[in-house]
């Protein structure tokens, strides 16, 4: 349990947030949501390397959970868990790449797998927005 | 958002990285934090067909644009 909260990064209620979780012998980052009585409900959707569970290094070296005014929202699409891993997958694998400033990600709606990439620069931002759409 | 004047402009991607450029120097940074596009001067959306829209403010940029690159 310990493990599993040191890595959360979720909304103020934190009853729905991002979080690293082993399944199957291997760490996926994941939504877990949570009602507070039943069993929290996890979905994974993209596969991490161990040196990114803790999501501060690796493609994650620049994450740091807050929000920003800098946000692009993208929608991916639940119908397809593979086309959500693999749109994902994408996106941080470019981030990874491209960007060399703080930026964050929130769930914004985890049954459309909704999510909002924040920014620490507005310059970020665009050039995100420009590849993404 | 009454206001806002939309021009969809089809992507040239041997044009896009000037006409962002040019935008830019004219406008300065699109409104990228306002989702609803109120208060920004200009802002824009990239369609699923790679078509672009552009959203001004002021109807005069949106025909300045529209001149240099409509």
């Amino acid at each position: 349990m310990m493990q599993l909260y040191s890595n959360w990064c979720g909304d103020e209620m934190g009853m729905i947030y991002i979080t690293t979780r082993d399944f199957n012998n291997k760490l996926y980052l994941c939504i877990r949501e949570w009602d507070g009585y039943d069993k929290p409900d996890y979905s994974y959707f993209l596969e991490l390397s161990e040196n990114e569970r803790h999501l501060n290094d690796g493609r994650f070296k620049f994450f740091t959970y807050k929000k920003s005014n800098f946000k692009i929202k993208i929608v991916t699409w639940k119908s397809s868990t593979i086309k959500v891993k693999e749109t994902m997958s994408n996106i941080i694998n470019w981030i990874s790449e491209n960007i060399n400033n703080e930026w964050s990600l929130h769930v914004i709606d985890p049954n459309e797998f909704i999510f909002e990439f924040h920014f620490e620069t507005n310059r970020d931002a665009i050039n995100f927005k420009l590849v993404w759409g | 958002m009454n206001e806002i004047t939309k021009v969809i402009y089809s992507k040239n991607d041997t044009e896009d990285d000037e006409m962002f450029a040019w935008l830019e120097r004219k406008f300065g940074l699109p409104g990228i934090a306002r989702q609803n596009y109120d208060n920004a001067i200009w802002n824009f959306d990239i369609n699923d067909d790679d078509s672009i829209n552009f959203y001004f403010k002021n109807p005069d940029h949106a025909t300045e644009f529209k001149l240099v690159w409509g």
